[in-house]
């Protein structure tokens, strides 16, 4: 054999040994492919088909184990492999999956673009955990957390990925209904501005919120901690007592409230109302309190001025009955007096005498009067009034009230107008404003009284709510005091609003005021400046209703007309005074003491004209008798006399129409006057 | 086609400068005669020749165009490419010495 022959000699034995090693490995069952001569394929062999497909379903059952959701996707992002919890979960069965693109098939519509779906891009890297929902088939979204792992070759290329996703949504759900609930709690204990508090009993170490921390004045975490410095947040003269509530209950544990000042670093005083529960060990020695604590300073204060202001109506009760019996007296008095001087000798030394008591008993009368607009039980009576001797008459007892430290200028307008309104009322404006100026005045100043005729135009009253443009008479009540800060100002005629100290002001002074002149369809306002001064400026419209004849003594001369007068009055010093007084001027007086003995009258004497009645007796009251007699009679007038208003014969402070109405106590004039008007048959 | 792991440096004939023995082995996947014969190969190298072999394991259902290139015909097949000649060993190699006179071969 030359070389060449030798060569090819050892190449087909070489041939022929790895076919023999071949033959005796798939004999042996040593192979598991056979490899295609055309595409190099492996062709697997039916055992190791067998055993990778045993292989391949234990994989799966571990894959189907868990209840997570396996899932792997090639580098397009095409599924490759589901576990079995996933087609579960996504309502597909796996040979539906296999082969489609996880993107579009199985996540929501809007989430198809988020990064965290954008991983499987080559050059992307894997986000290690992302929260992200699934669509599945019926429509339904579940949010997953992912687990991602990029999958590599050996040159490091991405070929694509494995993820493992848990199911948070019920987790999710009830984290959100927790949050939503410890969100709600925190809101409502926020707004109803409860704090909160937490103690070791143990350490005596205390945990307090934000809000107690402001109930106490102390900043924000700026808290001590423990028990001792809560104690010196409390009012001093209130430690004793929280100091025992609390320590009663760390013996006996349970419940327990107090009621107590903190006393802030600056030194304001807060009322706090709490509650706490103290836990007990099984041996008894306390381990924790919990409780509640609430600023309750603003209802201790509104305790207060109900209090106040239910002490000022019952005084006011009071005030109204003593004017009724003392307007009586004061009625015989004054009545007796004028009768007095009127017959007496001009040159009797005495009838000097008799005029100071008349002065004293009109100074009284005064009083009565006051008391009676203090317990708001006025009638009003609107009357054309002249501001300017309104003012004029109110100098002398306005100088008293106000002390000499104040002085009072009255600035009286021109030609003033008049305005319709109740002169007690106007009065009682006037006296508010000026205590309120003299208020503002403690070191002294001036109260300035001003009148004058002014025009609201158009623009003015499409600047102040409810001021209809016109013709007015302004009243302006200044004074140099110390002003009224724009907050107060927002609150001036809130009733019960009052920053005057307890027991000085009853919050409804200007409250009054507004009411007043909200009722005569006027307005009012009021200009401050802190330091500077305080002026309130009242419109009353411009009345065209012209003086009243009455009111001149031209008619006061006229001849009164003649007739009979039924008068009921229980005083006994009234009626006689009556009577005589209806007898001056010319009427007969028919006098009886209660209801009783005024029908009794009223049968036996068809003349009488007029019924002048009390409105508050024993027995039958005046209205009561009114009621029976115009049964009788329907064309009887009628005139009421009283000390204050009743419910029965005026509504609201305002007389019913018709009923003419003489107030206590009165004079022969004041009298004759309101007998003519009920006989004048123009009135009727 | 690229053979080497790109981390080490190649030597004049792609072999690493300490590998004195050199192998492939052809697989089928994880059939279980190509994971026997990797856990095989693995063990006689390990013992035979310590650090300096290297052993490219080739799965032909990934890529089946490198079996058709070196004449495979059935999986499990080990080549040792270095030092030459180059020997087969086709099966699961059970065999510990024929394996290891197939390596010794020049």
């Amino acid at each position: 054999m030359n070389a060449s022959e030798e060569r090819h000699t050892r190449a087909l034995e070489r041939q022929l040994a790895e076919a023999e090693a071949t033959v005796y490995a798939l004999l042996s069952g040593q192979i598991d492919a056979v490899v295609d001569a055309n595409s190099g394929t492996p062709v697997l062999l039916a055992e190791a088909q067998r055993a990778l497909r045993e292989e391949r379903d234990r994989a799966q059952r571990y894959l189907d184990t868990p209840d997570v959701v396996l899932l792997a996707l090639d580098a397009d992002g095409r599924i490759t492999l589901v576990n079995r919890y996933a087609c579960a979960v996504l309502g597909w069965d796996s040979h539906e999956l296999l082969g489609r693109d996880w993107v579009e098939t199985c996540l929501p519509a809007r989430t198809r673009s988020a990064p965290a779906n954008t991983w499987r891009l080559p050059t992307g890297e894997a986000l290690s955990i992302v929260e992200s929902p699934i669509l599945t088939r019926s429509g339904e979204e579940r949010l997953f957390e992912w687990r991602n792992t990029l999958l590599r070759d050996a040159q490091g290329r991405v070929i694509g990925s494995f993820s493992a996703g848990a199911d948070i949504t019920e987790q999710k759900k009830a984290g959100e209904t927790l949050r939503a609930a410890e969100e709600r709690m925190r809101f409502a204990l926020k707004s109803a501005h409860v704090g909160i508090w937490d103690m070791d009993c143990t350490t005596m170490t205390v945990r307090w919120s934000d809000i107690i921390e402001a109930q106490y004045g102390v900043a924000a975490g700026a808290f001590g901690g423990t028990f001792t410095a809560f104690m010196e947040c409390i009012h001093p003269d209130d430690r004793a007592s929280v100091l025992e509530t609390v320590g009663k209950a760390m013996k006996t544990g349970g419940e327990f409230a107090l009621l107590n000042r903190s006393i802030w670093p600056d030194g304001t005083e807060r009322w706090l109302s709490g509650a706490g529960r103290i836990l007990l060990d099984k041996e008894g020695a306390p381990v924790r309190g919990i409780g509640i604590s609430q600023d309750v300073t603003e209802r201790q204060s509104l305790q207060a001025q109900f209090l106040q202001a239910q002490k000022m109506e019952a005084i006011g009760q009071l005030a109204g009955g003593v004017a009724h019996d003392f307007n009586n007296l004061l009625s015989v008095i004054l009545g007796f007096c004028e009768l007095l001087l009127a017959d007496g000798d001009a040159d009797d030394s005495r009838q000097a005498d008799i005029g100071e008591i008349q002065k004293a008993g009109t100074r009284a009368a005064g009083l009565t009067r006051q008391l009676l607009a203090f317990s708001r039980r006025q009638v009003i009576e609107p009357t054309r009034l002249d501001l300017n001797v309104v003012i004029a008459d109110m100098r002398v007892m306005m100088q008293r009230l106000i002390g000499e430290d104040v002085s009072v200028v009255l600035k009286p307008g021109s030609a003033l107008a008049g305005v319709l309104a109740d002169r007690g009322q106007i009065e009682q404006i006037i006296l508010n404003l000026a205590v309120n100026a003299r208020d503002a005045m403690p070191m002294g100043g001036t109260l300035t009284i001003e009148t004058d005729n002014v025009e609201l135009d158009d623009h003015y009253a499409t600047t102040h709510l409810g001021v209809k443009p016109g013709p007015y008479v302004a009243l302006i009540v200044g004074d140099t005091g110390t002003g009224i800060s724009p907050e107060v100002q927002a609150r001036l005629f809130e009733p019960f609003f009052t920053t005057k100290e307890v027991g000085r002001g009853t919050g409804l002074g200007l409250a009054t005021v507004h009411g007043i002149v909200m009722r005569s369809g006027g307005h009012v306002n009021v200009h401050s400046e802190l330091g500077k001064g305080t002026s309130f400026r009242v419109y009353f419209p411009r009345t065209e209703v012209a003086e009243r004849v009455a009111d001149t003594p031209l008619v006061l001369a006229q001849p009164a007309p003649a007739g009979t007068v039924l008068v009921v009055e229980d005083s006994d010093g009234l009626r006689v005074l009556i009577g005589r007084m209806l007898h001056r001027q010319g009427y007969t007086g028919l006098l009886a003491a209660n209801a009783g003995e005024a029908l009794r009258l009223f049968d036996e004497n068809p003349s009488i004209d007029v019924l002048l009645t009390d409105v508050v007796m024993p027995g039958r009251s005046g209205p009561q008798l009114t009621t029976e007699l115009i049964k009788r009679r329907p064309a009887l007038k009628v005139i009421y006399m009283s000390g204050y208003t009743d419910e029965a014969i005026v509504h609201h402070g305002i007389l019913d129409p018709g009923i003419i109405f003489l107030q206590k106590p009165f004079s022969i004039e004041a009298l004759g006057e309101k007998l003519r008007e009920a006989l004048d048959p123009r009135t009727h | 086609m690229a053979k080497n792991h790109p981390a080490k440096p190649a030597g004049p004939l792609g072999v690493g400068p300490r590998a004195r023995i050199r192998l492939r082995l052809y697989v089928a996947g994880n059939a279980p005669n190509s994971v026997r014969a990797i856990a095989n190969c693995r063990a006689i190298c390990d013992e035979h020749f310590a650090s300096a072999h290297e052993i490219e394991i080739v799965d032909c259902l990934e890529h089946p165009k490198r079996a058709l290139s070196d004449g495979i015909i059935v999986t499990p097949t080990l080549l040792k490419l270095l030092p030459l000649p180059v020997q087969r060993v086709i099966g699961s190699l059970n065999d510990t010495d024929q394996v290891l006179m197939a390596l010794s071969q020049r």
